[in-house]
């Protein structure tokens, strides 16, 4: 960690080594008198020495992701033999593997065939059993609208191969271009298609990849269903077992349904889905969802919560008129968000789409009356009244009602059921996925826009009238997760400090309601209470006092309300106590020490009585938590015997804590800290010689903290803030070596 | 998928140079499977025993994301291969990551370097200790760390190191003998690699 920054340092190494090798040394020493920097650079010159050309291919490291792309792509070279095959060329590749068309040139007879690969450099435990795996599936399969499995087996350098049936053909949506089909011929097409993933079905093989890409027509107009790279297979009642990990995110964004793109279990409904995207480009020639200049997250939102427009609006006008009413229908219930709201099955899709060819009702058409009354009128235009009759009088007396009841429990699930789609996926944003990128430095960006959008969630979500209690209470707590981000004070600005506390007053709002109606609910007094001690910092920071001074009105109200129920169960007394803790912190913000001394010391003793069984890590933190900031008040203060006391029982629960998991960064870090200020206030009582064995302790701590994780920026500014402390301790006490070294390092 | 527009392109890389935060995450989303897709299309293309030039493959993708019509400011181009330098570095350790956690076990990987021009088996590099010790560099001097990051993942000259950043080839050639000295003592000191 030696002086890197210094442009003094890389002056001298770079003119150092522009000096002949032997005379290095004494150039250095006429270069500059400071010892320490003539060391660093002969270190960095011994280093620099051992490999001069280090990193010095230029671009040796774009080559090298190159390599590692082309690794991970797999690389076969074409004209190689496999058993009696000859690879021709390559056709495709993806993921799974690579797909070339190959030939069998025996004496007796020649045929092409498409060879799928596994490159040795691709195969990994996980992909050689997905690999395997599509053998068994196309082995169970035998359809003439599905590509057919010959042949399988592994060369003698390991490489995995499937030797399929060659379709020589056009995707299935250019292909209706280029033929120009008509609207019925292009709907007499699919339903090859329905039938061979209908068959798949039957033999309990999801394809969950049905794209024109891989559905080839030949010559003879036949479409043929290929690459089950990553079909699943489903257990009797419908749900996918096994293979469910691997590849389980490998789809194409514009043909995945919903479920797909959230990473949830995949049925057979997800290719009805499929399917529906599938007849939807054949008839519109476009896709339902234009996703092409979407982000990701934008992509992911306009398929879980876009409802694409009917295939008659967006299709060329000559197309319009045959798809309005039935085959729009039709298509949108395949296209359903909810997967219960689809056909449930494909053999139920395929059935409309020949109810329609014959002109008969479909059952995605708008169940009116009328609708069947207009069909059943184009099939038989003899029987019209008496068919009108005995439709009125199934629907006469109670039927209609028994009807509108049903329709309406349908909108209520699905209602319910797209809410509880969105929550789960505000809720992965917020806490998941902004967890995982937390971890990685420099992604503020992408953060920020992933927060956005989950504001916009939360407000979406509480937007919807008549939500209950709970539901109300975890939204307010997302608002406040969402804020302590927003507020973040590493990186705050004024902007984000405002956007926090409008969030936080929607949680403090959403909490209030819940109170409204329930005024002893536990849970929501202890949020409200939470978000009004981060609304009071937050507004600290936006110098808005008039708001700081009411949410903290309001949190001393909230304290008062759970002090009244004092005999309470211990979760009332640690709510209490956290609450004071909290406060506490509000007016420490403020610089009211005093005030915050005295909330403190109302959580102190209900700390102190929380019995031995209730305490857990997190009260025994808490409890630490407290007495450190009671210390701090304490400083501030300038009570230093009393704040030596109170750091003192601090450090006793901080041993405890650490040597209950000595490996812990945070638990090392939590004690260092204790340690740094009980150093300083011995210090200050004029205890100098004893404030020196919590600094070097500390000192120690940090040094392995940063030893353990270079990367972690807090441990090494405080590493760099104790030597420096000790640095200047050491030059005042004229251990001048010991200030050198300490200085240097 | 996102096949962003040209404008979009031009536009990010200008809000970018105007400092908004913002845009280097969305060029980086577009620029990466872009620079993905080309690298693969040029390896089916040519097979063993050529190596594509790295340069080449980031000025293709620049060409086909910005569209740059003539007269255009050079800065463009400049902030291009910053952004280009980043995302190949995420390529890159992405993958070994990947990598190492599909090998149960673990163990370092090692991507062989190749000098593109002249095809000297070149020693193995760990990416991931390359990366870590980019990373610890870019604390104690950023300047330094962007310095190794476009010349090592961007392929830029050191005068076109000292383009994108706007200061003149002499610091920059200062700062890289001593950070690549730097980063090379940290990746071979005992007990630091990960």
């Amino acid at each position: 960690m030696t002086s890197g920054g210094s442009s003094g340092i890389a002056w001298l190494f770079s003119e150092a080594l522009k000096q002949p090798a032997g005379s290095r040394d004494l150039w250095l020493a006429a270069a500059t008198p400071d010892q320490a920097a003539r060391d660093e650079v002969q270190a960095l010159l011994r280093v620099y020495d051992e490999d001069p050309g280090f990193l010095e291919s230029p671009i040796a490291a774009v080559a090298a992701a190159v390599r590692v792309i082309e690794e991970q792509e797999g690389s076969v070279a074409e004209g190689r033999r496999l058993g009696p095959y000859r690879l021709v060329r390559e056709i495709g590749r993806g993921g799974m593997g690579v797909v070339y068309e190959a030939t069998r040139d025996d004496a007796e007879f020649e045929r092409r065939v498409a060879i799928k690969l596994l490159p040795a450099t691709l195969a990994s435990a996980a992909l050689d059993e997905r690999f395997r795996f599509e053998r068994q599936v196309l082995a169970g399969l035998d359809h003439p609208n599905i590509a057919r499995l010959f042949d399988a087996g592994s060369s003698d350098d390991g490489v995995l191969y499937l030797v399929m049936e060659f379709v020589d053909g056009q995707p299935i949506d250019a292909w209706c271009l280029s033929r120009q089909l008509t609207i019925c011929q292009r709907v007499e097409l699919s339903l090859a298609v329905c039938e061979a993933v209908a068959h798949a079905h039957r033999n309990l093989v999801v394809h969950r990849d049905l794209k024109p890409a891989n559905i080839l027509v030949n010559a003879q107009g036949q479409p043929k269903l290929l690459d089950f790279g990553i079909a699943t297979l489903i257990s009797e009642q419908g749900q996918s077992v096994g293979m469910t990990r691997t590849g389980q995110h490998s789809f194409t964004p514009e043909y995945a349904s919903p479920e797909q793109v959230r990473g949830e279990r995949v049925t057979t409904a997800s290719d009805v889905y499929s399917l529906g995207v599938l007849l939807y480009t054949m008839l519109a020639a476009r896709p339902p969802h234009a996703l092409a200049d979407l982000t990701p997250l934008e992509a992911m939102r306009a398929i879980c919560e876009v409802d694409p427009p009917a295939p008659s609006s967006v299709a060329p006008p000559n197309d319009q008129g045959l798809l309005r009413g039935d085959l729009d229908a039709i298509v949108l219930k395949a296209l359903r968000k909810d997967p219960g709201g689809r056909y449930r099955s494909v053999f139920e899709l395929d059935g409309d789409l020949r109810a329609w060819l014959d002109g008969r009702p479909v059952t995605a058409g708008p169940t009116s009356v009328g609708y069947r009354a207009r069909k059943f009128v184009g099939r038989h235009r003899v029987s019209v009244a008496a068919a009108a009759a005995a439709t009125l009088a199934i629907l006469g007396g109670g039927g209609v009602a028994v009807w509108q009841a049903r329709v309406a429990a349908v909108q209520r699930d699905r209602a319910e059921n797209r809410f509880r789609e969105g929550r789960q996926f505000s809720r992965a944003l917020l806490f998941d996925v902004n967890e995982a990128l937390s971890k990685v430095p420099g992604n503020t960006g992408p953060r920020r826009l992933l927060l956005d959008r989950a504001v916009q969630f939360l407000d979406g979500l509480a937007s919807d009238a008549g939500i209950d209690a709970a539901l109300k209470l975890e939204l307010a707590e997302g608002y406040r997760r969402l804020d302590s981000l927003q507020g973040d004070p590493a990186s705050a600005n004024v902007g984000n400090r405002a956007a926090a506390a409008t969030s936080f007053e929607k949680a403090t709002r959403l909490a209030d309601e819940v109170l409204a109606s329930q005024p002893d609910d536990l849970d929501a007094l202890i949020l409200a209470m939470k978000a009004q001690s981060d609304l009071q910092i937050a507004s600290l920071g936006l110098h808005d006092t008039q708001r700081e001074s009411g949410a903290r009105a309001r949190h001393r109200e909230l304290l008062q309300t759970l002090e009244r129920r004092a005999q309470g169960s211990p979760r009332v007394v640690e709510a209490i106590a956290n609450g004071y803790a909290d406060l506490a912190a509000a007016l420490e913000n403020s610089g009211d020490h005093a005030g915050a001394e005295r909330a403190l010391m109302v959580a102190l003793p209900l700390l102190e009585q929380v019995p031995a069984a209730r305490r857990t890590p997190e009260v025994r933190e808490r409890h630490a938590f407290v007495l450190k900031r009671l210390g701090a008040q304490l400083q501030w203060l300038d009570r230093s015997a009393d704040a030596e006391r109170r750091y003192r029982e601090a450090l006793v629960l901080d041993e405890e804590a650490l040597a209950a998991s000595p490996g812990d960064p945070e638990a090392q870090w939590s004690v260092t800290v204790t340690l740094s200020n009980l150093g300083s206030v011995l210090s200050r009582l004029g205890r100098r010689d004893d404030s020196l064995a919590p600094w070097a302790r500390a000192l120690e701590l940090r040094r392995r903290i940063v030893a353990a994780d270079p990367k972690d920026q807090r441990a090494v500014e405080g590493l760099a803030m104790m030597l420096g402390r000790l640095s200047s301790r050491a030059y005042e006490d004229k251990r001048f070596a010991d200030s050198v070294v300490y200085n240097r390092e | 998928m996102s096949r962003a527009s040209s404008n979009d392109v031009t536009r990010l890389l200008h809000d970018w140079g105007n400092g908004t935060a913002d845009a280097l995450p969305r060029l980086i989303e577009i620029v990466y499977p872009e620079l993905r897709r080309i690298a693969a299309r040029h390896l089916s293309r040519e097979r063993m025993g050529h190596t594509l030039q790295p340069t080449a493959l980031v000025s293709e993708a620049y060409l086909r994301l910005a569209k740059q019509p003539a007269g255009k400011p050079f800065q463009d181009r400049t902030h291009f291969f910053a952004v280009a330098a980043r995302v190949v570095r995420a390529v890159l350790v992405d993958h070994a990551r990947a990598r190492l956690a599909s090998k149960r076990g673990g163990g370092a990987i090692a991507v062989e370097l190749t000098d593109a021009v002249a095809p000297v088996p070149a020693p193995s590099i760990d990416l991931i200790d390359l990366h870590n010790a980019l990373t610890a560099l870019e604390l104690i001097d950023p300047q330094q760390s962007r310095v190794v990051e476009l010349r090592c993942f961007g392929g830029l000259s050191i005068d076109e190191t000292a383009e994108v950043l706007a200061v003149s080839a002499s610091p920059v050639d200062r700062d890289w003998l001593l950070a690549k000295t730097w980063i090379r003592r940290q990746m071979t000191r005992p007990g630091t690699s990960t």
